[in-house]
């Protein structure tokens, strides 16, 4: 009998812990009768403040309370993943590029256009031509576009007089700079694929054929553009290595880089003093006359599990509207995060100086996104191998993206 | 039943305060390993219920992976590089330390630091101080005296440069551990030494390195496991703009860097515990002979 009391202690004990725990459980606390939609966003604790702040609006326009939790993108694919597997995921997910396809394919997140076709056609003709493109997977679109970033040219405009406009124009630049032990930056990307896809583009080439049904690095332009690539390294003096953009800019070593828009925000930061003699400018253009550059960004999508997916859509309709996304710019200008809206019709209205406005639009009209390939993920660390071996290595420019082209067929899937 | 019941009523207070950490161990260690041992025999990516494969992970790791050798490679350069240095290097500071110095404490205390601050904050630190060109403090110093600017995190020198930075990390650790044992010494041995003629040479080796093996040997076991998995300095050093960690063309993968982009980058969770299990292996063997070679009996 003694020992029926041990475990009756035991439970006494353990009671205030399930209570505890019963507590703490999600959801558990919600009103009665209140729809609440659940956001993750990948991203700061602040950005997702303000979703929250922009979802009292929400919700007195609608009568749906919205809660916006940050994941830091470390841990946000796992963190998905294991959402879906648990079952356990919210109403909005905010991802990265090329995850609405991944998830959107294993049956996790609602087909956009086959549940709400007219409304998304609304939403995408007003998105940038390259990220609507990037979201549409076969006849499907699992989520779209939150936000965006894009490649784009900075200079010293008291040090360069006019921005290089085409390649040609860009090696003579490199030229007179190597001449005085200055050269350029590619900061993002660098000897990666998205350091190496714009010149791919420029040149006419791309990763897969139209249909996605074949990778086409083996063809002429994949290894012209690659050619040209390697030469700003190899004989331009491009640095291979981490470079501080903003102190060698700041210096004036490098008065030329090529990264992404959110070093607006950091030159601004760290070097207050070159206020007014720094420009930004579209990429050079290629033989084809083209500018592309790479566009990323964050996604938006509604997973199957939901329980509240009109609202959910009716949210995410609401974070698509241009007079919103300008309250999302504004705000974030005050925090460390960037934000560039994906909707051009944001662009007419949104508050910025015209001089950074009109190559920012520019060049996101000619900008492509990763390829919407399921196994793309999976094969762009093959396509950085190639860059490497062929940089560092020496390693024949045919060869080496004829390996890469097989890697990419090898993941492609349908 | 009733007798074990009782058995265990009398030990009531004790069952209680192990309880916890008893259920926590078992929910979070012990059912994992067994998990993970059979995942490994099977492909595995989360989504779809695992699917029996036998031996085929542990085939494709051992014979049709170069990044596992790379990796493996990588470990065992920094395993070699860094171990063995930081047991000298520590040991010497424990001894200087160990005489009748002034600021004793505060020498402790200064060289301690490093061990007590994260391991993320030391590498993030370290990128600025490696950074390439004149830009970073290293190559600063190597240009004011004439030498020219290393590229710190570039294809030849990120694996050199994480294991300098990992040498410096550790040492307090090591070297608190040394004094102690210097400590448990008894001085008679080394007055007998004197009365001997014994040089001070002597006496480190005759005296003060066979009295420490003990010491010797746990410094020696935990520093060889955990060079081994060394990761989080890899990753900081390392990861790119796209998630990618080990360095341009692996240059500094180890093998926890590759367990890690298996497992929760890539979710091929089969092959990542097939991973985990032979990385424990080694260790384990390692561990034997260490043992084997340390274990003379303690001569006091």
């Amino acid at each position: 009998m003694r020992g029926h009391k041990t475990v009756k202690n035991i439970g006494r004990l353990l009671l205030p812990l399930a209570a505890l725990l019963m507590i703490s459980l999600p959801g558990c606390a919600k009103k009665t009768g209140e729809k609440e939609i659940l956001m993750w966003l990948v991203g700061s604790e602040k950005q997702a403040q303000e979703i929250t702040e922009l979802g009292l609006d929400f919700y007195r326009e609608t009568g749906v309370r919205v809660s916006c939790e940050a994941i830091s993108w470390g841990e946000a694919h796992s963190k998905y993943l294991t959402s879906v597997v648990g079952e356990v995921t919210p109403d909005i997910g905010t991802m990265g590029l090329t995850w609405g396809t991944e998830f959107g394919s294993l049956g996790a997140m609602v087909d956009l256009r086959k549940e709400f076709p007219e409304d998304l056609d609304q939403i995408s003709k007003n998105i940038f031509p390259g990220l609507a493109e990037s979201i549409r997977f076969n006849d499907s679109v699992f989520a779209v576009p939150f936000d965006m970033s894009e490649y784009i040219m900075f200079y010293r405009s008291d040090l360069i007089k006019s921005p290089p406009r085409t390649w040609k124009e860009l090696t003579s630049l490199l030229s007179d700079l190597n001449v005085s032990g200055k050269s350029m930056i590619i900061d993002w990307g660098g000897l990666g694929w998205i350091g190496y896809c714009p010149y791919l583009w420029q040149n006419g080439g791309d990763f897969y054929n139209k249909d996605r049904t074949a990778a086409t690095l083996d063809t002429e332009e994949a290894a012209a553009a690659m050619r040209f690539f390697t030469d700003l390294y190899k004989k331009y003096q491009v640095p291979l290595e981490n470079k501080p953009v903003e102190q060698s800019f700041r210096v004036g070593d490098h008065p030329v880089f090529i990264s992404g828009n959110w070093k607006m925000k950091s030159l601004a930061d760290v070097a207050p003093e070159l206020n007014g003699k720094w420009a930004i400018a579209p990429l050079p253009a290629g033989p084809t006359g083209k500018r592309t550059g790479f566009i990323g960004g964050r996604v938006m999508g509604i997973f199957s599990m939901s329980k509240l997916k009109d609202e959910s859509w009716e949210f995410i309709k609401y974070l698509s509207r241009a007079d919103i996304q300008v309250k999302l710019y504004e705000a974030t200008l005050e925090s460390h995060d960037t934000y560039l809206p994906p909707n051009m019709k944001t662009w007419d209205i949104m508050p910025m100086d015209a001089s950074f406005k009109g190559p920012l639009k520019e060049q996101a009209m000619d900008s492509k996104g990763p390829p919407s390939v399921l196994g793309w993920d999976d094969s762009t660390r093959f396509i950085d191998t190639a860059i490497q071996l062929i940089v560092l290595k020496g390693k024949d420019v045919k060869a080496a993206l004829s390996e890469a082209d097989r890697e990419l067929d090898i993941r492609r899937k349908h | 039943m009733n007798r074990v019941l009782r058995e265990i009523n009398k030990q009531k207070p004790a069952y209680i305060f192990i309880a916890p950490s008893f259920l926590l161990f078992t929910v979070f260690l012990i059912i994992p390993v067994f998990a993970s041992l059979y995942w490994s025999f099977t492909e595995y990516n989360i989504l779809q219920p695992p699917k029996f494969v036998g031996f085929q992970n542990y085939a494709n790791i051992l014979f049709h992976d170069p990044r596992f050798w790379k990796a493996m490679t990588n470990t065992v350069i920094f395993v070699v590089g860094t171990v063995p240095t930081s047991i000298a290097i520590s040991l010497l500071l424990a001894m200087a330390i160990d005489q009748n110095i002034r600021f004793k404490n505060w020498f402790k205390t200064f060289f301690f630091i490093p061990s007590i601050t994260s391991i993320i904050a030391v590498s993030v630190i370290w990128k600025w101080l490696y950074a390439s060109g004149k830009y970073g403090l290293f190559n600063h110093f190597l240009s004011s005296v004439g030498i020219p600017p290393v590229n710190w995190l570039g294809i030849d020198w990120t694996l050199p440069s994480i294991i300098i930075m990992s040498v410096w990390g550790g040492l307090g650790y090591n070297m608190i551990l040394f004094i102690a044992g210097l400590q448990g010494i008894p001085q008679v041995f080394y007055e007998a030494a004197e009365v001997d003629g014994a040089s001070d040479w002597d006496k480190f080796r005759n005296v003060t390195l066979p009295l420490l093996r003990p010491t010797m040997l746990f410094v020696t076991i935990m520093s060889i496991i955990s060079a081994f998995q060394v990761f989080e300095q890899v990753y900081i050093m390392t990861y790119n703009s796209e998630g990618a960690v080990g360095g341009t063309l692996d240059c500094a993968l180890t093998i926890v860097a590759y367990l890690y982009e298996t497992g929760f980058q890539r979710f091929a969770m089969g092959y990542a515990s097939a991973l985990a299990y032979l990385i424990f292996f080694v260790l384990f063997i390692v561990t034997i002979v260490n043992m084997k070679i340390v274990e003379k009996k303690i001569e006091y």
